[in-house]
């Protein structure tokens, strides 16, 4: 399985879950996508916007202030 | 002892030996202290963001800040009004109404263009600086110089804009219709936005 990495350490909000939204739309349904951010706001604009698009994801770890999150792209197509 | 355990122990203790010094000095400011860390918390966990609010309606069809930033008025609404109508005499409260003006629409737009690139309006560009994000440093410096320039030549934008005089709403139909008019209203938004969102979630 693929697992594409996104660095978004260092950017604000709008830019970490515009970013992410076209990550996942670019990516096969089932592979994971690897989110970095040091931004709390995007931590929890991203994982709503997971949980409303129906694609699972996890918070792995905070370390040095900075979030990681798997996304696992669902697998009917979405936006 | 680590880092976290170390700051754990001297940040409240910092925090109680100000609210002691301003005890004995100046009380009141030792409320305002102890009020403005309570809220510092409550906006750091919860993420609260009134930029996030129009932002990510906008872009995002995500009304979850727009809605909160609603019931927060609401509830200020509520509880201002019981106040008022229960504890306080008439006319005792300090008030802060102000006139209607053209000032109304062009000031909020121009923060509106502020808040938007900056990435946050005054209390989360304070809270973020707090959580370490040093770039906020700029926006803070912005700010404090849009409002000295502001305060500058408030006076002048006054005079332009013309100053009627301003309606109070309690004033003129009395504290409950006005407080179950405007949380009326609130509601009502909540209830139009929350159509918008899920007519951007269909679409």
């Amino acid at each position: 399985m693929s697992r594409l990495v996104l660095d978004l350490v260092g950017e604000i909000c709008p830019v970490p879950l515009m970013r992410t939204s076209e990550a996942v739309a670019r990516l096969p349904p089932g592979s994971e996508l690897l989110v970095e951010t040091d931004y709390p706001r995007a931590l929890t604009n991203i994982t709503q916007w997971c949980f409303r698009h129906g694609h699972p994801y996890e918070i792995l770890d905070f370390r040095r202030g900075v979030y990681r999150v798997i996304i696992q792209k669902n697998s009917p197509p979405s936006a | 002892m680590s880092r976290r355990g170390l700051l754990a122990l001297v940040a409240p203790s910092v925090v109680l030996m100000v609210v002691w010094w301003l005890w004995e000095h100046r009380p009141e400011s030792a409320v305002m202290w102890l009020l403005g860390i309570a809220l510092g918390a409550i906006l750091q966990r919860s993420r609260y963001c009134v930029a996030a609010a129009y932002r990510d309606a906008v872009l995002f069809f995500d009304t979850g800040m727009a809605r909160s930033v609603l019931l927060a008025i609401a509830a200020a609404s509520l509880t201002f009004g019981l106040v008022n109508i229960m504890r306080v005499p008439a006319g005792q409260m300090p008030l802060a109404a102000q006139p209607l003006t053209v000032g109304t629409v062009i000031g909020p737009v121009l923060f509106g263009i502020g808040m938007i690139p900056a990435g946050g309006c005054a209390a989360s560009t304070l809270l973020r600086l707090g959580e370490g994000h040093l770039r906020f440093l700029w926006t803070l410096l912005g700010l404090v110089l849009g409002s000295l320039l502001g305060a500058y030549h408030y006076g002048w934008w006054t005079e332009l804009l013309g100053a009627a005089a301003p309606v109070y709403l309690p004033a003129a139909v009395g504290w409950p219709a006005a407080v179950l008019l405007q949380t009326g209203l609130l509601l009502a938004f909540y209830w139009l936005i929350r159509r918008w969102e899920r007519k951007g979630a269909s679409a």
